[in-house]
């Protein structure tokens, strides 16, 4: 019995000798192995990308002529040399209508009158920064006497986003 | 000579016990070593789940020419929509069925869904290739059917990102234009 217990442990030994030669192919660094050099390549592709947040609506009533919005970039990831921008543009010429009837409106990033053209730009993000801002003012002279039949006035904007190079 | 008998039965069992405990550590150390690390069953199932939901939305099929009108239903602390950004689109050449990913983020849970377009930016205009049903926040639509295949080539293209209120009446909001490279290849 003895003989046999040594034939099986001897075979044993040597296959989990053999075994542990297969899996050094898979790179192992210890505190041990400190002869044995390994090497590896690290690297990550990160994708471009960001997360807008734009104004849903904008409602004027008579108690609220003027109204602030912010417009948000987030989680702004873009490849060096690049710039976001955010321009914005008006279904009506920055004009409420309800049916022939229209009231004027007026929408400013800080001090920049964005009403005098359409497609203006309202924010610009170079490649590095990972969040920005900006707080956009409406506002509106409405009154009874402008409007000519009584509804919903409105208006849509539409915020264009583009990256290009610096 | 009865006693020598029963000590030698017990150093079998001892000898039977110590070989059989050998042979399943054995056992053990193999299976461990011939697992690769990082490669299991586990890690494709997590990879299924990372790819969320696929296809074109909720039922509801929306005339989306992105020439709607905002509504007077918001209140004065109405929460923006959030817009998922994309810089450009890889399509195999000569493919309608595509893969794509759009998505409208989980930050408009309860509050908007969205409709995805692909325009194709024409000579002062565009030619529309998808346009997708609402989606709901959190989701993506990820395989789509383009109106028309395309020649290899780089072009130019706009989603227009149209979101919807959640309510009865799903008013359109305000909008956006997300200029993109289209790479086709």
């Amino acid at each position: 019995m003895k003989k046999l217990l040594s034939v099986i442990i001897s075979a044993a030994i040597v296959l989990m000798i053999s075994i542990t030669s297969f899996a050094a192919e898979n790179p192992t660094i210890t505190q041990d192995n400190t002869e044995k050099k390994t090497s590896i390549t690290v690297d990550y592709d990160m994708a471009e990308s960001y997360t807008v947040t734009i104004p849903a609506s904008i409602e004027f009533t008579d108690d609220e002529k003027n109204i602030e919005r912010p417009l948000q970039i987030e989680n702004i990831m873009l490849n060096e040399g690049t710039v976001l921008n955010v321009n914005v543009s008006s279904l009506n010429g920055f004009k409420m209508r309800n049916g022939d009837a229209e009231i004027d409106y007026e929408m400013m990033v800080n001090t920049h009158n964005i009403t005098e053209g359409n497609n203006q730009n309202v924010l610009t993000v170079k490649a590095g920064e990972h969040s920005c801002w900006a707080i956009l003012h409406f506002a509106t002279q409405l009154s009874e006497e402008k409007a000519l039949y009584a509804g919903n006035y409105s208006d849509t904007l539409t915020f264009t986003v583009s990256v290009i190079s610096e | 000579m009865k006693r020598e008998d029963n000590a030698g039965d017990n150093r079998n069992k001892f000898y039977v016990i110590l070989l059989i405990l050998i042979l399943f550590m054995l056992c053990v150390i193999t299976i461990l070593m011939l697992i690769p690390k990082g490669n299991c069953c586990m890690g494709a199932l997590s990879k299924l789940y990372q790819n969320g939901n696929v296809g074109g939305g909720v039922d509801l099929k929306i005339e989306s020419n992105g020439d709607s009108v905002t509504s007077g239903e918001s209140g004065d602390n109405e929460q923006g929509v959030a817009i998922s950004g994309i810089t450009s689109i890889t399509l195999p050449k000569n493919e309608k069925q595509v893969y794509v990913d759009f998505c409208n983020p989980e930050k408009n849970k309860d509050l908007y869904y969205q409709t995805f377009e692909l325009r194709l930016v024409c000579d002062g205009g565009y030619e529309t290739l998808y346009t997708s049903g609402l989606v709901e926040p959190g989701e993506h639509i990820r395989h789509i059917t383009l109106s028309r295949t395309l020649e290899s080539g780089e072009y130019q293209a706009v989603v227009h990102v149209q979101p919807y209120r959640m309510n009865e009446e799903r008013t359109p909001t305000n909008n956006v234009d997300i200029k993109t490279a289209l790479i086709v290849k």
